[in-house]
């Protein structure tokens, strides 16, 4: 065997090739360009996509048909580039096993792609059932007959499989991809139909231009028209990069600028694989061309971001503004509100007290309720007030050496008596233990009694359970009640600003939802967090309070 | 034994990837390391062996 060759080699004047695939032996003159660019290419994208999402399925497969397109160029490659029959033998019948497996995976690619979930179970058995032959025949001669001496074309004689097997399996993934397209793009909604069309049209073309060159190679044996069959891979990637930046496919964000100057980069790499004077030029005025494109599909894409980052900041400023004027009109409103109860408040207490003379029973009882009602409206403008300056960081803590368990114990004593008065059993269960705290003790009483007064105006019967605890460096308060419960709804609006539940307004139509929005910010102020569970409406609820403790 | 459709997934996909390796490897060797293949040189022969299928 090793005469024949070398007596070919000698004849037909081959080179050694280096590196595996640098050699004269490569007469095609765009070979290195038409092979070399799709490779890095689809190297990058592929690894690059499979990076930005490494659990999602279709990010893997994207991956793994990139990928292997890669490794099928590198063999092409080699087949070109050299004399020894053991290689071009190897490369060639591995590039067949590889250009199938590039097609099934292409199919599965687009299943996945439109209906969001894996193939089912039957259809891949089927897919791996049809790929078998060509796994099991592959060293055998159904797929590669033998090495062809006969001429210095360095090519093999392919036999049933390589010729007809695989070619038939690759129409019918075309196929299969084409009718799963069709099929979704009539049942989708107009959005998901454009995404289906672009990356069907993708990769059709991708596997048109690919398995025709190779079938007009296989059948005419001229394989120079078999390189042009490459330039399927990057229109391909071009897709891909416009669903990437549309439509954020694959989980990627990625803006118009990136992707046109990583296409420029790529278009200028490619003119360092041309080997001969001549091709420079021709291609250089096509990179031109596709320079002047892209460059201009970038100025516009530049353009575009700067008017939106423009129109944005505009928007930031008149915010702003907005937010300033309306915090004004908070403050104004509830000053001179605030001030009218207070004025009002002094008139029902100067009746009540007798400051304006002797008043008849039924007069006393309405200048109550006035007053009553007057303390009310002051608490909760001061409720909403506060909440405003603690959100705008308006409010300084006086953080300072102090003790937690006299606050709960006193809230707990003043809170004792409207409890009862409302038929509420008010039960504390302070534990000894380390209270001590870097805090604003006004502040956290403030955030202690908002909690006490909630669980007092949300329960209608039973009892409220107050319990002090510490562990792990941490001070633990809870209150658990049998009121009205949380629902999983409420549950989204609590601890935020204005927010309410449906059922709390009912029992209470003064909430303001400012309450617990000021505990949060608080406790949160003082390094601690804020909770609520609930089994649901009608099961209590309990509300978590945890702080820091200082040694 | 009752496996769910993830495990039968995952089997799946590592029988199909050592099939392929194997395969693979099966190829590397009788090529590259045995060397074991059929050259044609002479186009009589070459035509003759095609008509062998």
């Amino acid at each position: 065997m090793e005469s024949s060759i070398q007596s070919f080699i000698d004849m037909c004047q081959w080179d050694t090739a280096r590196f595996l695939i640098v050699s004269d032996n490569v007469f095609g003159v765009l070979i290195y360009y038409s092979h070399l660019i799709p490779l890095l290419a689809s190297l990058v994208v592929g690894v690059f996509i499979f990076i930005s999402d490494r659990k999602s399925l279709i990010n893997k497969i994207l991956l793994f048909i990139l990928g292997t397109f890669s490794l099928w160029v590198f063999l092409d490659l080699i087949l070109w580039a050299n004399e020894k029959s053991s290689l071009i033998m190897f490369s060639w019948s591995t590039m067949i096993l590889l250009e199938v497996l590039i097609y099934g995976a292409s199919f599965y690619f687009i299943y996945v792609f439109i209906y969001k979930k894996d193939l089912p179970e039957k259809v891949k058995f089927l897919v791996g059932f049809l790929i078998l032959p060509v796994v099991l025949l592959l060293g055998t001669k159904f797929n590669i007959v033998g090495f062809d001496l006969t001429n210095c074309y360095r090519e093999v004689v392919e036999g049933p499989i390589a010729t007809f097997y695989i070619y038939a399996l690759e129409i019918l993934a075309v196929l299969g991809i084409f009718v799963l397209a069709v099929h979704a793009f009539i049942k989708s909604k107009a959005d998901f139909r454009k995404q289906i069309f672009i990356i069907s049209l993708g990769i059709v073309l991708f596997l048109f231009t690919f398995s025709g060159g190779n079938i007009v190679g296989s059948l005419t044996e001229n394989w120079n028209l078999g390189q042009f069959g490459l330039i399927g891979a990057p229109v391909f990637i071009a897709f891909l990069a416009y669903m990437i930046v549309r439509f954020r496919a694959f989980n990627i964000k990625l803006i118009a600028t990136q992707v046109l100057v990583a296409g420029i980069w790529f278009l200028l790499l490619g003119i360092l694989f041309i080997r001969t004077v001549e091709n420079v030029r021709i291609i250089t005025a096509l990179t031109l061309i596709l320079f002047t494109i892209i460059g201009e599909l970038l100025i516009k894409s530049v353009k575009r971001e700067i008017e939106q980052k423009e129109e944005l900041a505009k928007l930031n400023i008149e915010l702003e503004r907005s937010i300033e004027q309306r915090e004004s009109l908070v403050h104004l409103v509830t000053h001179k509100v605030k001030g009218s109860f207070t004025r009002s408040k002094y008139i029902f207490a100067g009746l009540l007290d007798g400051t304006f003379g002797e008043i008849s029973p039924e007069i006393k009882k309405y200048a109550e309720q006035g007053l009553e009602s007057d303390n009310m409206g002051i608490s909760t403008v001061d409720l909403v007030l506060n909440a405003d300056n603690l959100q705008r960081g308006i409010i300084k803590y006086d953080m300072q050496p102090t003790d937690f368990k006299p606050i709960v114990q006193k809230i707990a004593e003043e809170k004792k008596i409207p409890a009862e008065a409302k038929g509420l059993k008010l039960l504390t269960d302070i534990k000894d233990g380390n209270y001590h705290i870097l805090g604003d003790a006004t502040w956290l009483k403030e955030a202690i009694n908002n909690l006490v007064e909630n669980s007092i105006r949300y329960t209608q019967k039973g009892e409220i359970n107050i319990q002090l605890d510490d562990g792990d460096g941490k001070i633990k308060f809870k209150i658990k009640d049998t009121g009205m419960g949380i629902t999983a709804e409420d549950k989204k609006n609590l601890f935020t600003q204005g927010g309410r539940g449906k059922n709390s307004v009912k029992i209470n139509v003064d909430s303001t939802g400012y309450g617990l929005y000021s505990v949060k910010l608080i406790i949160e102020a003082h390094k601690g967090k804020v909770w609520a569970e609930s089994e649901g409406e009608g099961k209590g609820s309990t509300f978590f309070v945890e702080l820091p403790a200082t040694s | 034994m009752k496996f769910d459709k993830n495990k039968k997934s995952k089997i799946f996909n590592f029988v199909f990837f050592v099939l392929i390796f194997v395969s693979i490897a099966v190829v590397f060797y009788r090529y590259i390391i045995m060397e074991n293949y059929r050259i044609f040189t002479d186009e009589e022969v070459f035509s003759t062996s095609l008509e062998e299928y």
